[in-house]
């Protein structure tokens, strides 16, 4: 395939500016447990090029689908045909004649950088692993802990990814990636959820993340309906990540520049508590968006978005930040910057401490269907769901259902009182960026209910 | 080209003896143009295609993606996949699927004008005009997107399904200011057919609209009530409401649980069939092969023959979405064709299309005439909903006090709360004014987004407390 990407960046250089090219593979398993039980397996086989082109500041994006010629193509592997690489310059030039330039647009990265690789990235055993073991010892470990009854997934992947760009740029990476989530139930209403990722197998516990799950479930039990009212919240990692998420995007130059992130005009302010340091990373060691350069070949690095409670950074590519008269940070995607890990520096306090610490709060384990009203000023609500727990006077005593958090997210930033002195890594339905946090208390937190 | 592969696929999967298989070759190509604040960002077209294979061995389901089109590593990852089927089957489910007719269908949604027939050029244009109007808010990005999906089903029964579907669509994100308030709304449209549909959409009145009504309430909202009150809805919520608090709930791998692990379960039990839920003017139906609609297929990704599913008739559950696996598991004969798969490398599920509340016989004026104390909420801005889909929220976007049965003033993003059956219990009366809506709906893990239409006329909903 390698070849072919020569071919296609010698015709597109010829006739454009700019060109980045993609080449990602991804073969994995996965899979998918409903009621302790397998319902599928799945297996996947995939690649994809990608292709970003720039001419005149008019810019066009597309992918190549190499077509095989199958009687050649089962005893030469890579056989390709020149015509489609001529088919597909031909397309990119017919675009780029009947489009518009983007004024803005200042062009990719031109610099030749050294990379170093990411630590804990690749685990050749991946490819090896007895998945349906794993997935038993996950259900077994909940089930040990209490849980009736589990439903989730389990994925392994092995991935590399070839970046070539017409300024010279040319690297590749392989990796691996693991992924279970579990949700455990003690009964429809009594359940638990936690979740774990990973590049290695070390350090990838399925057994404690199946067993924490369960051991939710259980703790869940006796659940009733919740009241409304102001309440300190101690979010676990899992319930705090759609929160962190949103932190990501709204860093992003892109979203700022569109509307629809609340940190417009908040760089050098005061946006959260001093407690608050949350960073890109993608560089994080197993972190699993970790890669040694972005699109366009520019080193990753470890950015500050908040520290200390002051916004520090937005996130760009070589282009915005030409633009902005700054560096790059390091997160080219093909069209916008993108977000690597988000990480929320950990604390030095223990999750017991916090606990003793709530006067009148609640524990959320997870959340679900967070929506915002309003990603410019940051309101938003989002629904407990699976273990949530009344504390008062320093325990807790009870566990909830049927209530809403209704928030926004930099009253909550300001209002982030301790944090855990332990991360998790993790990534979920709610939050597609993998992230990295301790468990967070935020005081005052507004619950509501509904009226019928 | 590639449907060789496909055919070849199930006869190896004939060969091993599966009890059952099935290839789903999709191909996809397409192209969008956005816009962010008035400046053309990027353009893109792409090309996709790819087969989606799935089998049933020893009463276990495996499944296969793949985009590399040579028939040995089409056969090297089916074996794969069947050797982790044999693998895992000591803690497997049992799966059976529904005895379906086998068919052997061609259709396509024709394009009066074709996508490839209209330059890039105006289809720039067009954004630029839409934007041109709404110059003066603070963020604005928009995406005109065109496509066309083919497909080709194939499978062990005899089966062979081809359809080819185009759909365009646009999507918009704007943020207005006004003095130290903001506002912002998000919504797409899409159909399916050809050009002629983006020309019938009038973007730049809705575009002006939309921008007019937000930047109106930023200016003059006064503080919603709140307590008991009535409240009539416009087209657009009764559409969000009619797809979040029946559609999903009436999902029968939900009731089943299958996909509790994270979309979640339903409120709904597999008995509940006949059960009153909403007043008996309340009906709700799934049509799948309403014309020109962004959810429009006439058979399933599991090649079952598409049909309207009436979810509610006259307040009462009636029926579910299923597929081949949860009709056998309900006892059905059959499938009534809810699977689908966002694109080929993934399984089908079961979906919704078209979920819409059928029309009553008032005006939306005579809904209003009728509140003495009320709300009046035209669109929404946030909402969410529980995972077994039974206690939600709805924030109004453009909304109304209204007094003696006249709007008064506007108000700021009144909020409602409440649960399923109160909310389908205290509609009063229906309009007649039926619009359909488009969302991309989430569902399953890995996360799958299809398009659907969410409809409905105007609702009056009696007696409901506003917080």
């Amino acid at each position: 395939m390698m070849e072919i990407l020569d071919i296609l960046m010698r015709k597109l250089k010829k006739e454009v500016d700019d060109v980045i090219l993609s080449y990602g593979v991804n073969d994995s398993r996965q899979i998918k447990f409903v009621d302790n039980k397998i319902v599928k397996t799945g297996v996947e086989s995939l690649s994809s090029v990608g292709i970003f082109v720039a001419k005149d500041k008019k810019i066009v994006t597309t992918n190549f689908k190499e077509v095989s010629n199958d009687d050649v193509a089962e005893t030469t592997p890579h056989h390709f045909e020149e015509k489609d690489v001529d088919r597909t310059v031909k397309n990119i030039l017919k675009t780029l004649k009947s489009i518009e330039p983007n004024p803005e647009y200042m062009g990719i990265n031109d610099k030749k950088f050294k990379y170093k690789e990411i630590e804990d990235g690749y685990d050749s055993k991946v490819k090896d692993i007895d998945d349906v073991d794993f997935v038993e010892k996950g259900i077994n470990a909940s089930i040990k802990e209490g849980a009736k009854r589990t439903n989730g997934i389990f994925e392994s992947h092995v991935v590399s990814e070839n970046i070539l760009t017409s300024k010279g740029v040319e690297y590749g990476e392989k990796g691996s990636e693991l992924y279970f989530s579990i949700r455990s139930f003690f009964s429809k209403d009594e359940s638990g959820h936690m979740n774990h990722v990973g590049r290695v197998l070390k350090g990838f516990d399925i057994e404690k993340t199946g067993g924490e799950s369960g051991r939710i479930a259980k703790d869940s039990k006796g659940v009733v309906n919740g009241r409304k009212g102001k309440y300190d919240i101690l979010f676990s990692p899992l319930a705090f990540a759609p929160i962190l998420n949103s932190i990501g995007d709204s860093s992003s130059i892109f979203s700022v520049e569109s509307g629809m992130s609340f940190f417009v005009d908040k760089i050098g302010k005061k946006v959260g508590s001093s407690k608050v340091n949350i960073f890109d990373d993608g560089r994080l060691k197993n972190g699993l968006a970790s890669s040694k350069a972005d699109m366009e070949g520019v080193p990753t690095q470890r950015t500050g978005l908040i520290e200390k409670g002051i916004c520090k950074s937005y996130l760009h590519n070589t282009s915005s930040a030409r633009r902005h008269k700054t560096e790059s940070t390091g997160n080219a995607g093909l069209i916008s910057p993108d977000n690597w890990n988000v990480v929320f520096e950990k604390g030095d306090s223990k999750f017991e401490d916090m606990v003793k610490s709530i006067k009148k709060g609640l524990l959320v384990t997870n959340v679900w269907y967070t929506r915002f009203a309003n990603y410019h000023t940051g309101e938003f609500s989002t629904i407990p769901r699976d273990g949530c727990f009344l504390i008062e006077n320093g325990k807790i005593k009870k566990s909830w259902k049927g209530i809403r958090i209704s928030e926004n997210v930099l009253d909550i930033l300001k209002n982030v009182k301790d944090v855990g002195n332990k991360q998790v890594h993790l990534r979920s339905w709610e939050a597609d960026t993998p992230i990295y946090s301790p468990y967070v208390l935020v005081k005052n937190c507004n619950i509501t209910t509904p009226t019928k | 080209m590639y449907e060789e592969y496909a055919d070849f696929a199930v006869k190896y999967l004939e060969k091993r003896k599966v009890q059952y298989g099935e290839s789903r070759l999709e191909k996809n190509s397409g192209s969008s143009f956005v816009l962010k604040n008035g400046v053309p960002e990027v353009v893109g077209f792409d090309d996709s295609v790819g087969l989606g294979i799935r089998f049933l061995m020893n009463n276990s389901l495996g499944f296969v993606s793949i985009n590399d089109f040579e028939k040995g590593k089409i056969r090297k990852n089916i074996d794969k996949a069947l050797s982790l089927v044999v693998k895992g089957n000591k803690i497997s489910e049992r799966v059976e699927l529904s005895e379906e007719r086998s068919y052997k269908k061609k259709y396509h949604v024709k394009q009066k004008i074709k996508f490839e027939d209209v330059d890039a050029s105006e289809k720039l244009k067009l954004l630029k005009d839409v934007d041109s109007g709404v110059k003066s808010a603070l963020g604005r990005y928009m995406g005109l997107s065109d496509g066309v999906t083919k497909k080709y089903f194939v499978n062990t029964e005899g089966t062979k399904i081809e359809s080819e579907i185009p759909r365009a669509g646009f999507m918009y994100f704007i943020t207005i200011k006004e003095g130290s308030k903001s506002g912002q709304k998000y919504w797409q449209v899409c159909n399916s057919g050809g050009f002629e549909q983006v020309k019938k959409w009038n973007l730049s009145k809705l575009m002006l609209d939309e921008f007019n009504s937000i930047k109106e309430n930023l200016k003059k909202a006064k503080k919603p009530p709140t307590g008991k009150l009535d409240l009539v809805v416009g087209p657009e919520v009764t559409g969000i409401m009619v797809h979040e608090s029946v559609g999903h709930p009436f999902e029968a791998d939900r009731i089943f649980g299958r996909e509790a692990a994270q979309a979640g379960e339903s409120f709904i039990h597999p008995n509940n069939v006949g059960d009153q839920i909403g007043n008996e003017i309340v009906n709700v139906v799934d049509d799948p092969t309403l014309e020109n609609s962004a959810g429009f297929y006439l058979y399933d990704d599991e090649g079952v023959k598409a049909r309207n599913r009436y979810l509610i008739k006259n307040g009462k559950i009636n029926e579910f979405l299923h597929n081949r696996e949860t009709a056998v598991e309900m006892g059905l004969k059959e499938s009534n064709g809810a699977a689908r798969a966002e694109d080929y490398d993934k399984e089908a599920i079961v979906r919704m299309a078209n979920t819409f509340l059928l029309p009553g016989d008032f005006k939306e004026e005579e809904l209003i005439e009728g509140v003495k104390k009320g709300v009046y909420m035209r669109d929404f801005t946030e909402w969410n909903i529980d995972d077994k889909r039974f206690q939600q929220k709805y924030v109004g976007n453009d909304a109304y006090y209204i007094e003696n049965g006249k709007i008064k003033y506007p108000i700021s993003k009144p909020v409602i709360e409440l649960t399923t059956p109160t909310l389908w219990k205290s509609i009063d009366a229906i309009g007649k004014n039926i619009e359909y809506h488009t969302g991309t709906c989430g569902k399953g893990e890995p996360m799958q987004g299809v398009p659907a239409f969410l409809g409905g006329p105007s609702i009056r909903i009696k007696n409901v407390v506003l917080g």
